[in-house]
């Protein structure tokens, strides 16, 4: 499957996903908390806690893809494409690194607390 | 060379400004900029005196030398003036006066909206301004938290003057971030593809995206505040279901971004600067450019950090504490790539570089403290106070300030073909520098002590006094340098040295265009082929070498630019942009008419002044493309060797510069969205909204109406795309009637609705999206209006198939507002 081409939205799409993670996570953290919140003495091992690893997983094994896919498109680039790919493939790894440093807070931090 | 001087003074007689008052008609970007950057020095100076009496009051334990309540407003006009009038315009004008000829140009693509920005910042920091004159300035803070801030307990008209005031400023800043945005994309030289444009074009264009985006939050708060002012909208008190902490979100998902759109233009100048002075390219511009994109993204995740207080949970707060620290990861690749060029280059120590220095070692100091900061329990102990003040004057004046002094010394030769003095200068340098340290430096102690921000006096015997004294002399040394500073500047326009071709050898073309430029910049709009053309052509003009003949016939008497591809710098088509022109000062000055009758209450004058602006702006959109005196069909324009006017294509900048103010527009309404499901869902007294009152059928009705008038639209530029522009009067025509019919079904239904607007903070939220589709709705009914005149006038045709093209999208967005807005407001508390 084709996740990175040489078209310049790949300089930010890395980071709009992140951004999307990042406002789904904190939005859904709190409507979470207010809505159903699980009991404190569960610790980790609660709805909430795993929702947000298995979206946090998911979109860092997705950024990370990206990443890949782009190095690996970088040796064939052309000289006016290479710059492109290039910064997107930068971007797509920055933001996988992002997204699994915030995400890291979920397995160490109770949520609604 | 005679042929050049003729051509010189024929380029002149079409770019230059009117003399005597019809200066107050510019639009060239080179007067504009000028104005915006002499206008933020001023402010600066305002700001400035106001820091030097707060200063003056701490520097005893109880003076009583200013009392609380001048106190209050002199910290929040301090707070405010630095920040909205003098920091932010005083960058886009160096933004606006550089971009165009560093990317090889001759002026920003909308000139008129150049002008109106300057004129609403102006009015808008006049008005702001009068309140302070007046005694009533606003009084809670430079980020207004409520319910401080509130009719309640803020009475008088302060808060008035700020909400109105800043909105009315915030104007000029997004139309020039629309602006700089379109410009760098679409009339960079031709061959100047993306990775050979100059780094600060990068970060100037990083920032113009960050204001798009990040400013919208703060006008929509500001216009939900001033709502519950004047009209009792209760969106703040949670007695009526509001949230003042949804102020708190708003503002500081403006605010933190604020900082790094601040921050960006200064790191861009230092990265200018830093390659010319070590004389060599900079180290790592890949990694820069990943740097700014990945500062800008950053720096809109990290609003939480100022609310740490409130009682966040925790796990959200770790959240906000790692991606604070995140951002030192961008920061410290830039401050390693200088770092390196440094190293690596044969460094000059010209005057501008001692500001550099400056800026290295007191931006780095501020942003260790910015880490400490983002650590929970650490905020925890020093949150509001004098250790957060400290902080971010050393970010703010180190990563800011410093840069933007070092330009000004780096490009005055530019502005008056004249050296700056060293000596002076060093003068100026050491003061600043050494006062600032002093200034600030006590600031970090007097905050671990508990010092508080904010009060107006103190107890002595609490360890403060010889901090505070300290701190307060060395405010004085700092003044007496920028005093020194201002000297220098006015002095070197009579006594310095006339500056030769490129005096400081640098490698951007805006040297190219003279010491002091000419109103069109470039006689030959040069190709460009690397990312350094004048090292590698130094002391010439770059030679024309591109599919058109460089723009150099003017015998039309138009102003015109090249339009290029947005990634690879391809020559698409020549832009023409308007000339001179009254307009933007009668819009602004009816809008700060309006600004004024909002403020003094007087609301049906405050209607007048709308429809009257509403006139001007129609007259404005009317007198385009090939209206007579813009660029009206002509056999000669097929004749010459250059390709089609922007206004004969389907792609100009026009339309680049619609969807660009879509996306703030977005941001704004995503704000709303926001605020609509926070007090639903997270409010201390938060419930699912009853929303039976709106009728969903009439709604849905409306909605279908609308859909068929977007379809209608965009089959009509499907056709013109195709070359059909028949029936294009009736077509537009059936478009303005669906558009019509939803329009008044929506009218009909915010004047039926049953809404308790002033106890449910629901309603009024209700109230405000219908208010805001209406205004769309409004809009693209109007101007379909507008275009089946134009279409009968011949100014849309097949040869001239752009102008449908441009509303499109609008149309498209207004569609796409209104049915988000019917799931999400209407029936998700439904079937909730």
């Amino acid at each position: 499957m084709t996740l990175i081409s040489r078209h310049p939205w790949h300089l930010v799409a890395g980071l709009v996903i992140w951004a999307i993670w990042f406002v789904v996570v904190y939005g859904g953290l709190s409507v979470a908390c207010q809505v159903s919140p699980p009991n404190p003495e569960q610790g980790l091992l609660n709805w909430i806690s795993i929702s947000l690893i298995l979206m946090t997983l998911g979109v860092v094994i997705l950024l990370c893809a990206c990443a890949i896919q782009g190095y690996k498109l970088i040796p064939n680039a052309t000289s006016g494409s290479r710059f492109i790919i290039q910064i997107a493939t930068a971007v797509y790894a920055f933001a996988a690194f992002s997204t699994l440093v915030i995400g890291f807070a979920t397995l160490t931090v109770v949520p609604c607390l | 060379m005679n042929n050049d001087l003729s051509l010189h003074s024929q380029f002149a007689k079409v770019w230059d400004n009117l003399p005597g008052w019809g200066q107050l008609a510019a639009v060239n970007h080179t007067s504009i900029s000028r104005r915006f950057m002499i206008t933020g020095a001023v402010f600066f100076v305002i700001g400035g005196v106001l820091a030097m009496l707060i200063r003056s009051q701490l520097a005893l334990p109880q003076q009583e030398l200013i009392s609380p309540e001048l106190y209050a407003q002199l910290f929040t006009m301090h707070g405010t003036v630095m920040m909205f009038l003098f920091a932010i315009p005083i960058l886009e004008g160096a933004a606006m006066y550089l971009i165009p000829k560093m990317i090889g140009t001759r002026d920003l693509v909308f000139p008129r909206l150049s002008a109106l920005g300057y004129y609403c910042y102006l009015f808008g920091g006049i008005i702001i301004m009068t309140s302070l004159f007046l005694g009533i300035a606003p009084d809670s803070g430079w980020f207004m938290y409520t319910p401080l801030s509130s009719a309640k307990f803020s009475t008088g008209p302060g808060s008035d003057f700020w909400l109105l005031g800043i909105t009315f400023v915030e104007i000029s800043a997004v139309s020039a971030g629309v602006e700089l945005t379109v410009s760098i994309l679409r009339t960079r030289a031709p061959g100047m593809s993306l990775s050979k444009m100059p780094i600060f074009c990068w970060y100037i264009l990083a920032m113009a995206l960050m204001i798009v985006f990040g400013f919208p939050p703060l006008i929509l708060a500001s216009i939900l505040l001033e709502l519950e002012r004047a009209a009792g909208m209760p969106f703040f008190n949670p007695d009526a279901g509001g949230d003042p902490i949804l102020w708190q979100h708003l503002f500081w998902l403006f605010g933190h971004p604020e900082v790094y759109i601040i921050f960006l233009p200064a790191a861009g100048i230092v990265s200018t600067i830093i390659p010319v002075f070590a004389g060599r390219p900079l180290v790592g511009y890949r990694w820069i450019v990943l740097a700014i994109i990945t500062m800008g993204f950053v720096s809109f995740g990290l609003w939480v950090h100022h609310m740490f207080t409130v009682g966040i949970p925790q796990l959200a707060q770790a959240f906000f504490s790692v991606a604070s620290m995140l951002v030192a990861i961008p920061t410290a690749i830039q401050v390693f790539a200088w770092i390196a060029t440094l190293w690596t280059g044969r460094v000059r120590f010209e005057l501008p570089m001692l500001w550099i220095f400056g800026f290295l070692f007191i931006f780095v100091c501020g942003g260790l403290t910015g880490v400490m900061l983002a650590l929970v329990p650490f905020d925890w102990q020093v949150h509001d106070t004098h250790f957060v003040v400290a902080h971010f004057h050393y970010v703010l004046i180190g990563g800011m300030l410093f840069p933007l002094i070092g330009g000004l010394y780096y490009w005055l030769p530019h502005l008056s073909g004249r050296m700056p003095t060293m000596q002076m200068g060093r003068w100026a340098f050491w003061l600043i520098f050494i006062g600032f340290n002093a200034t600030f430096l006590m600031m970090h102690l007097t905050g671990l002590l508990g010092m508080p921000r904010r009060v107006y006096t103190y107890e002595p015997e609490l360890g403060w006094d010889w901090l505070n004294m300290l701190s307060s002399f060395g405010s004085f040394i700092m003044a007496s340098g920028f005093g020194m500073l201002f000297l220098d500047v006015i002095l070197h326009f009579r006594y310095g040295q006339k500056a030769t071709f490129n005096p400081w050898q640098a490698d951007t073309l805006e040297w190219a265009t003279g010491t002091p430029p000419t109103s069109y910049n470039f006689l030959r709009i040069p190709t460009v082929t690397t990312r350094h053309p004048l090292w590698d052509t130094p002391k010439v003009e770059p030679k024309v070498e591109n599919d058109g003949q460089g723009l150099e016939d003017i015998s039309h008497g138009r102003r015109e630019l090249y339009g290029t591809h947005a990634v690879t710098g391809k020559l698409m088509e020549v832009i023409h942009i308007p000339s001179h022109s009254w307009l933007p000062l009668i819009s602004a000055s009816f809008l700060a008419l309006l600004c004024i009758s909002l403020l003094s209450r007087a609301y049906l004058l405050a209607l007048g002044v709308t429809a009257l602006a509403a006139l001007s702006l129609f007259r404005w959109a009317w007198v385009n493309g090939a209206h007579r005196v813009m660029a009206p069909l002509s056999d000669k324009e097929l004749q010459r060797r250059e390709p089609k006017l922007h206004s004969r294509t389907l792609s100009g900048p026009g339309l680049w510069g619609m969807v660009i103010t879509l996306l703030s527009d977005g941001s704004l309404y995503l704000s709303l969205v926001f605020g609509w499901l926070y007090l639903w869902t997270v409010a201390p007294n938060s419930k699912v909204p009853d929303v039976a009152t709106v009728s969903l059928s009439v709604m849905a009705l409306s909605g279908v109406f609308l859909t068929i008038a977007v379809v209608l639209y965009g089959q009509i530029v499907k056709r013109l795309r195709s070359g059909n522009a028949t029936k294009l009067v009736s077509q537009l025509s059936r478009v303005f009637a669906f558009g019509l019919a939803h329009l008044l079904l929506l009218i009909y239904l915010t004047a039926t609705t049953d809404l308790a607007i002033t106890t449910s903070a629901h309603d009024a939220a209700l109230l405000v999206m219908l208010m805001f589709l209406l205004f769309h709705s409004s809009i693209a009914v109007v101007m379909t209006g507008l275009q089946i005149v134009r279409a009968a006038k011949g100014f849309i045709s097949q040869t001239l198939p752009y102008e449908p093209a441009v509303l499109n999208p609008f149309w498209v967005f207004t569609a796409g507002i209104f049915w988000v807005s019917f799931a999400c407001f209407l029936i998700l508390p439904r079937v909730w």
